[in-house]
């Protein structure tokens, strides 16, 4: 062959396979920009419904109360589906179009979550009015188990509302034309049924599997024999709950949350309690001025005496010494940490009172401003008084009849205006100042509680050990491990729960984590105790658990027979979702040229009103509160560190009421909306964020460590009186344990019987009294005072009993909360001190008709 | 002395059809490539800035590596558009439904980096910068080098213009969460 055959033969050979690679590659190219693509509109979508989810708990008050916040949830749920239709270039109606192809949406919460994820569920039978139909109801016919259904109109909207009525439906005209026997021949009765069908009275009916609406038996109560459907559906709410269990010794399931919230409850030693509180460092609180106990006051009733306006000077010991390498809490001198006092300007109620009346008192003030700069304005006599009382700016010798008194109402308006805007910001700090001893006292009180019952080891406390779990969220440990690989097995692991005293080297911590350190006080949790370690892979097995669970239900439903299995999630993206409020969205199945695309997103908030992230917490000096003129600032800034001054301090809001204004009047059209916060965002730390840090909570190095009091004490009011307020789904309204120490009918213990712990443990005693009888027929009313043999007066209540009655009388005995006495009481030792000293009933008499005795402790 | 000519002719026109086209077409599918790896990284790192609200020093030298793995040199220009909280939001609002008042001030690659590589000095960085929920951050990646394909294309036609690159990428959107450390 000659040359020139060879070389055409060559490019012939050459060529196509140049063209085929080309279009290959070219495929390849393409596939990967649609699937960057998709990434980029998956997270847009989900920060979406992130935006949807921040804006609605912003105006809503109640947000954080689950009812709500599942409507909440369910709007951001459509928030999602909406964007990403509209991002993949569908109508926004392409909601189911786009459903089976996100396996899951994971919403994770401050104490726990909610799945969307697809789920079959039974087909109810539901009228056109969109009400579900069940036995006994109008137009349903029933023979054995078969139901036939046959809607009757009763009304002229339920007639209208049919979509497709037709001649089987008993049209409204024709049931007003019935006369009563007949109409109520249309419903069952439930004397006609037969037994078998009377158990299912009442029952919800379901369309049967292939059933045509028009067969005889179309319709069941049967479960099993119902058509399913798949569809879309938020789970129930899922608590980032554990439970702890030792033989008979205490059985106890934790709450846990986002930051240091928990919830406990369980039995220890045969006392139930139930306790939600703050988990803070071991003694890190002390009473400086106030009841030297109020720290064993129960969680309740330190909160009322601390609302209560009463003097209460609290210390917070955050000064850390390095002693033997390991960081300690320092107990030295008395000046070493921070001092807030709280009280004396008035009970908790009656600052609010007042923040109310200056309020209506400001806005009086300014619409007047706008009216005078409108140049309309009336000024009465009772107008002048109401805007000199409670400003101090003299308003009764103005006279407007002349133009230079507006300029002179002017002046004195502002005057007016700043005066109020001064006193708000007093009464605000007070209230302040007011939660956040509360929150330090409250949070001291519970973690205290803890320390002793569930961190230390005695005859009648315990340290719960990881090796005590036996469930997470409601599903056995052992199904968990079997099903899942574990990111850390608890079941042999010695370690405590509880233990939050972990305060390691810094020369041993990494960059990172000095940064982090920095971030937050030596008051919060430490990321590397075996408490925080604890609670994030509890958390993380449970979402975990749960997720698969969801997955495998979208598995069964996938048409196609790949099998779509969870995606595994970095040990990075955990840590954000276990420290905020997330939404993780996963895609699966989608076409994405060469391949079907897969992946999950994951949006964190950072601006919300259902948990309080200390970093988001933003501080204006007091005096420049709502001055338009001046900035708000993060706590570590260097402009706020730079303009404190030795007797300065600061209000503080948390970045939520910054980024959306409450919604404050919906009928006013105009003004809808309410910017409460006027003083701007500072560049460095808020616009910008990269700046360098003061580290106020340098407690190493001394002279730092004295010039940040002020700061630090602006911290420790706001991030104690934000957390303090806000609404807590799991709280626990009242913080106690009882124990049954006497229960006559039951056969449990006996008036002598002892309580378990002792009376300075106790806050209330009930009783419950059988009758008690009086010889004397006159006597219809009998008065007691009670204290106990060794001699402590209960409380200086009197209790009344009716004599001689069948019914029985519950008393509930308060335990005055200064009563230290450690030993422990029975009903037989408590006396029922008759107040009339002519009475014939006794105090033994009394006791003798005691048949139960409940104690209450702290 | 036409029969010289075509033979000529033939061997010019084998040698471009044998040597030259397969070697052009061969250098852009390996443009192609390096425009596929440069895409993904560019993507990945914008997506995982954005979820996260920061950019890291990790992150960005990742990028670095990965698109200099592709043998071309690149540049790579960074920009944060700041959302201004303060605009849209003090002014008395006569309407509920004021949209589109925001303001952004940008920040550019040098500035970006200068406080990536700040460790010690007036930031303290850490290698992280941060930035907000709101803010908008884009990437895009050009190549700086001629590209094999680029100079054998040159022979033939030559393009004029400053925009003359054959692997570009661009990634961008809106930042979803406050970073922090």
């Amino acid at each position: 062959m000659k040359l020139q055959g060879v070389s055409v033969i060559f490019a012939l050979i050459v060529l196509p396979l140049i063209l085929v690679l080309t279009y290959y590659i070219h495929l390849q190219v393409d596939t990967l920009q649609l699937q960057n693509e998709f990434d980029k509109k998956l997270l847009d979508s989900t920060y979406g419904a992130m935006s949807a989810f921040e804006i609605n708990t912003a105006n809503e008050d109640l947000s954080s109360v689950s009812d709500a916040l599942r409507t909440i949830i369910e709007a951001s749920n459509n928030v999602f589906f909406n964007t990403l239709a509209t991002n993949l270039g569908m109508s926004n109606a392409s909601k189911s179009y786009l459903e089976p192809y996100i396996p899951a949406l994971l919403y994770t919460l401050y104490d726990g979550y909610y799945i969307s994820t697809p789920t079959r569920t039974p087909q109810f039978l539901i009228d056109s009015d969109g009400n579900a139909v069940s036995v006994g109801d109008i137009g349903l016919d029933v023979s054995g188990s078969n139901y036939s259904y046959k809607e009757v109109h009763t009304s002229e909207e339920s007639e209208k509302n049919c979509t497709n009525c037709d001649a089987t439906h008993v049209k409204y005209a024709d049931y007003i034309a019935m006369d009563n026997a007949q109409k109520s021949d249309l419903q069952i009765k439930y004397d006609d049924l037969t037994d078998v069908e009377k158990e299912n009275y009442g029952q919800l009916v379901y369309i049967k599997k292939k059933a045509n609406k028009d067969d005889p038996d179309a319709y069941t109560t049967n479960i099993d024999d119902a058509e399913y459907e798949i569809n879309h559906v938020l789970k129930t709410y899922m608590p980032y709950s554990a439970r702890y269990k030792r033989d008979n010794k205490f059985d106890i399931v934790a709450i846990y949350t986002l930051d240091n919230y928990l919830s406990i409850e369980g039995t220890i030693n045969n006392i139930y309690y139930t306790k939600s509180g703050y988990f803070i460092p071991k003694n890190s609180v002390e009473i400086k001025t106030g009841p030297s106990n109020l720290m064993s006051y129960s969680q309740d009733d330190a909160k009322k005496y601390i609302e209560s306006g009463q003097n209460v000077e609290i210390f917070i010991r955050d000064k850390m010494d390095e002693n033997s390498g390991n960081i300690v809490r320092h107990s030295g001198a008395d000046d070493i940490g921070v001092k807030i006092l709280s009280g004396g300007h008035g009970s908790k109620a009656e600052l609010e009172e007042n923040i109310r009346v200056q309020n209506n008192r400001y806005s009086k003030v300014t619409s007047y401003l706008a009216q005078i700069n409108s140049g309309s304005i009336v000024l009465s006599e009772e107008l002048k008084s109401q805007l000199s009382n409670g400003t101090g700016v003299d308003f009764s010798d103005i006279n407007i009849s002349n133009h230079n008194a507006l300029n002179e109402i002017y002046t004195r308006l502002s005057n007016a205006e700043l005066q109020i805007q001064e006193n708000l910001n007093n009464t605000q700090y007070e209230l302040d100042k007011l939660s956040a001893v509360t929150y330090y006292v409250t949070a001291s009180i519970f973690s205290n509680w803890i320390y002793e019952n569930l961190a230390t080891a005695g005859s009648e406390t315990y340290e719960v050990l990881e090796k005590d779990l036996v469930e997470i969220s409601g599903q056995s440990y052992k199904l968990i491990k079997g099903k899942l690989e574990v990111s850390h097995d608890f079941e042999d692991s010695e370690n405590p729960v509880f233990d939050i005293e972990n305060i390691t080297n810094r020369e041993q911590l990494s960059e990172v984590e000095i940064e982090k350190m920095k971030e937050k006080s030596n008051m919060e949790i430490d990321v590397d105790s075996p408490f925080y370690s604890h609670k994030l892979n509890v958390i993380r097995d449970s979402i975990q658990y749960n997720l698969n669970l969801s997955m495998s239900t979208y598995n069964n439903m996938l048409i196609s027979n790949k099998d779509y299995a969870m995606p595994v999630m970095e040990n990075e993206e955990w840590e954000k979702i276990l420290n905020h409020v997330s939404i993780i969205a996963f895609m699966q199945g989608y076409d994405c040229g060469l391949k079907n695309y897969s992946n999950y997103k994951i949006v964190s908030s950072t601006n919300n009103e259902i948990t309080v992230l200390p970093r988001e917490v933003y501080y204006v000096k007091q005096s420049e509160f709502s001055n338009e003129k001046s900035d708000y600032h993060r706590i570590d800034c260097p402009k706020l560190r730079d303009m404190d001054t030795s007797d300065n301090t600061y209000l503080s809001f948390i970045s939520k009421e910054a980024k959306y204004d409450k919604l404050f009047d919906k009928t006013n059209a105009q003004i809808p909306y309410k910017y409460d916060h006027k003083n701007l965002a500072c560049y460095e730390c808020i616009n910008d964020g990269n700046y360098l840090k003061t580290d106020i909570f340098d407690t190493i190095d001394n002279s730092n460590y004295d010039t940040y009091k002020n700061l630090r004490k602006a911290y420790y009011i706001g991030v104690g009186k934000s957390r303090n307020n806000l609404y807590k789904m799991n709280a626990i309204t009242n913080s106690d344990g009882y124990e049954i120490i006497y229960d006559k009918e039951s056969h449990v213990g006996g008036i002598a019987n002892t309580s378990s712990r002792n009376i300075a443990d106790i806050k209330a005693i009930e009783i419950v009294l059988d009758t008690v009888k009086s010889l004397d027929s006159q006597e219809n009313v009998l008065n007691f005072q009670i204290r106990t043999t060794y001699g402590d007066e209960l409380n200086s209540n009197v209790y009344t009993i009716v004599p001689n009655v069948t019914t029985n009388t519950t008393l509930r005995i308060e335990v005055n909360p200064n009563i230290t006495r450690e030993s422990k009481i029975s009903a037989s030792q408590l006396i029922f001190n008759n107040t009339d000293p002519l009475s014939a009933v006794t105090s033994e008499n009394v006791k003798n008709s005691i048949k139960f005795v409940k104690v209450i402790y702290r | 002395m036409s029969d010289t000519l075509i033979t000529i002719v033939a061997i010019l026109l084998a040698a471009v059809l044998m040597f030259i086209f397969p070697l052009l077409s061969v250098s852009e599918r390996s443009d192609d490539i390096s425009q596929l790896s440069v895409a993904s990284a560019t993507a990945e790192f914008v997506d995982n800035s954005r979820a996260t609200g920061k950019i890291t020093m990790d992150n960005y030298t990742k990028l670095i590596t990965t698109i200099n793995a592709t043998g071309n040199s690149y540049d790579v220009e960074m920009e944060i558009k700041v959302l201004d909280e303060n605009i849209g939001k003090k002014s008395a609002w006569t309407q509920g439904t004021v949209i589109g008042e925001n303001v952004y001030y940008s920040v550019y690659t040098s500035q970006i980096v200068e406080v990536l590589k700040d460790r010690d000095g007036i930031y303290k960085s850490n290698g992280v910068y941060k930035m907000k929920e709101g803010d908008i951050f884009s990437v895009s990646v050009k190549n700086t080098n001629k590209t094999l394909s680029q100079t054998i294309r040159g022979v033939f036609y030559s393009m004029s213009g400053s925009d003359v690159y054959s692997i570009m990428a661009q990634h961008s959107g809106i930042v979803t969460a406050n970073g922090s450390y």
